[in-house]
Formats: C-alpha cells, sequence, structure tokens
C-alpha cells in the first residue's frame, strides 16, 4: 500500500513536472501561409509529374506508324518502365500530401514500408540509368540499319547524344543520392522504434 | 467539426508544444516542428468525424506528423551535431538557461525531456500521452494497442525516466 502511494506520488510528481515545461506558441498567420503555399506546390508537383510523362507519350503515339519492330520494342520497354513509375510517384504525393489521422503504430509501420518502397524505386531508377546508356546506342543504331539516318541527321546526333549521356549520368547520380538519402531517413526511424541507452 | 482550427490551437497549443518537445531538443527545431504540427492539424481537421475527443485525433496526428520530420530531418546533415554541441543538456540554448541560473527544477525537467527522447518511440508515446493525462483506453486508441499492452509500456517507459532521474541524483 505504501508501494502503491509511493508510486502515485511519483506519477503525479512526474506528470507536473512535464507539464510545467516552457512552450512554444503557434504562429497562426504563418501556418495559414505555409498551408496554403504547400497546398498549390502538392499540386503543382502533381501537374508536373503529368506533363513530363505526356510529350514522350505523344510523340510515341505520333511516330509509331513509321517505326520499325525494333523501335517499337524499345518505346514500349521505355513507356512499360515509366508508366507506372509516375503512377507511383503520384501515389507517394497524395499520400504525403493528406494528414495521417492513422493509429501511431501503423503509421511508423506505413512510413517505414514507403521508405522502403523508396528505396527500392530509387535502386530501379539507379540502375535504369546505365541501360540507357546502351539502349541510346542500340536506338541510333536500329535507326541506321533501317535506312532512317542521313549525313543530316547524324550531325544532329552527334550533339545529342552527349547530351543525352549527361542527363543520363545526373539521373544515375540523382537517384542514388536519393537513394542514400530515404536509406538514411530508414536509419533514424529504425533507431528511433529501438533506442535506448540503458 | 465542432471546433474551429484558431479555436484548437488556443486550447491545446500548449500540447501540441510539449508534443513537438519530446521529438527535438532543439528549440528552433522544436518551433519547426510545432508549425508542421498545426498545418497538419488543420488539415486533419477538416476530416475530424467526432468518433473521439478533439485531444485524442490531435495527439495522433502530432505524433504521426513528428515521426515524419525526424526521419526527414536526414537532409540536414548537421542537425544532430548541432543539437548535441551547442545545446546545453536541457535541449535549450545554453544562452538563454546557463546552468548557474537554472533552478533544481530546471533541471529536472531537463532531464526529464533527455530521458523521454532517449525512450524508443511506442514508450515515448505512451508515456507523454500519459503524462498529457490520457486514461489508457484513449492511448490505446491513439497508439493502436490494448489496453494491457499500454499498461506494460507505460511501466517500462516511467521506470526508464525514473533510473535516469534516479542516475543524475
Amino acid at each position: 500500500m505504501h508501494s502503491d502511494n509511493d508510486n502515485q506520488q511519483g506519477d503525479n510528481a512526474l506528470t507536473e513536472l512535464w507539464q510545467a515545461q516552457p512552450t512554444n506558441t503557434i504562429d497562426v498567420s504563418e501556418v495559414k501561409k505555409s498551408f496554403n503555399s504547400e497546398r498549390v506546390k502538392q499540386r503543382l508537383y502533381i501537374l508536373i509529374d503529368i506533363i513530363l510523362l505526356l510529350p514522350p507519350l505523344y510523340l510515341v503515339y505520333l511516330a509509331w506508324g513509321e517505326m520499325t519492330f525494333a523501335a517499337r520494342a524499345l518505346c514500349l520497354f521505355m513507356v512499360v518502365t515509366a508508366v507506372p513509375l509516375v503512377m507511383y510517384q503520384l501515389w507517394l504525393r497524395r499520400v504525403a500530401a493528406f494528414t495521417k489521422d492513422s493509429h501511431t503504430l501503423d503509421h511508423l509501420q506505413q512510413f517505414t514500408h514507403q521508405i522502403k518502397n523508396n528505396i527500392r524505386i530509387s535502386f530501379i531508377t539507379k540502375h535504369s540509368a546505365w541501360p540507357a546508356f546502351i539502349v541510346l546506342p542500340l536506338f541510333v543504331l536500329e535507326r541506321h540499319f533501317a535506312g532512317a539516318l542521313s549525313p543530316e541527321k547524324w550531325d544532329k546526333l552527334i550533339i545529342a547524344l552527349p547530351i543525352a549521356s549527361i542527363i543520363v549520368i545526373v539521373w544515375g547520380v540523382w537517384a542514388h543520392k536519393r537513394q542514400q538519402r530515404f536509406e538514411a531517413q530508414l536509419a533514424v526511424l529504425q533507431s528511433m522504434a529501438d533506442k535506448r541507452g540503458h | 467539426m465542432g471546433q474551429g482550427f484558431e479555436e484548437v490551437f488556443t486550447q491545446y497549443g500548449a500540447l501540441l508544444s510539449r508534443v513537438a518537445s519530446s521529438y527535438e531538443a532543439n528549440e528552433a527545431m522544436q518551433q519547426e516542428l510545432l508549425q508542421e504540427i498545426a498545418i497538419a492539424v488543420w488539415q486533419g481537421l477538416s476530416r475530424f468525424k467526432g468518433d473521439s475527443s478533439v485531444k485524442t485525433y490531435i495527439l495522433k496526428i502530432a505524433h504521426n506528423r513528428a515521426v515524419t520530420h525526424v526521419a526527414s530531418q536526414v537532409k540536414r546533415v548537421d542537425t544532430h551535431r548541432y543539437e548535441n554541441e551547442e545545446l546545453g543538456s536541457d535541449g535549450y540554448a545554453s544562452s538563454q538557461h546557463s546552468p548557474e541560473a537554472a533552478s533544481s527544477q530546471q533541471q529536472s525537467l531537463a532531464r526529464l525531456l533527455k530521458a523521454v527522447r532517449a525512450l524508443p518511440l511506442q514508450q515515448r508515446q505512451v508515456l507523454t500521452l500519459s503524462l498529457e493525462g490520457l486514461s489508457y483506453d484513449e492511448i490505446a486508441d491513439v497508439c493502436g494497442l490494448t489496453k494491457n499492452h499500454v499498461g506494460v509500456i507505460l511501466k517500462r517507459a516511467k521506470h526508464a525516466v525514473m533510473q535516469e532521474e534516479h542516475y543524475a541524483q
């Protein structure tokens, strides 16, 4: 009984101490501003994701009739890879845009799962960069053997190919950095879930 | 929705600030997290159906937002270094609360906050919810646990915090 009283007193003292801590004030005008700008930003990102996908799809649609079987196969491969990635990206943005009122345990599990998926996607994106090095020359060769490349087009390709290669390198490095960032996030989450000094 | 967000912020602003302080030691980061929590709460209130109390509903949102915030801070490479090197053990700027000026209560509070932040996530959430006066049922609702599990986790968390306090004295 004595011990129960001690525990109760200890709990009360702990609660009092906790409630006595200095607190910050919410800046309501800043919250309103951030809320609106965040909403605009999220919508803009979604729009950009969709817009970036549309021109290549449209070009494939326009040129489809003139393409050889090999060119169609390459384009299909690229579309099949890109569309699900963009869809997933849109889904992630939608998830990020909405507030989570799920249980904290659910949130932790969902968030961890999402970060693991992001690591996988970054890994896939990174490793889709180097095949692009193969796909680009293959595409050019296919056009060449199909007799579609005039000397003027070759002149343009000599400029376009290095630019495309640089874009692919930047893409790969960007994906690698994203992968590292998500891995670090996962490490922070796991450490937060497990940590204890003694 | 029963309450407007400004009314909710007035009533629960301090509570939300304490949630922020249980995740971030640095005062600037606490303020930033508090603003993020407030935005999330504002968003969340529009979907509040009254299945639980406003207090437990916003606490769910606040803790979830805080977890996301802490993980996203890896972008700021120097966050933890800054936190550890430039601040006192109480997590408040040393210039504002010098060790000489700090009262016994402030020191106890500093130890408590340090101990709370060192707890594993679930223990930290359960303990701070309990310190905010939530019942076992309400904590179970916020955390997605059973009432018995809440009791076990709370006991462990209190033991760990008390032990920290004991070692410090």
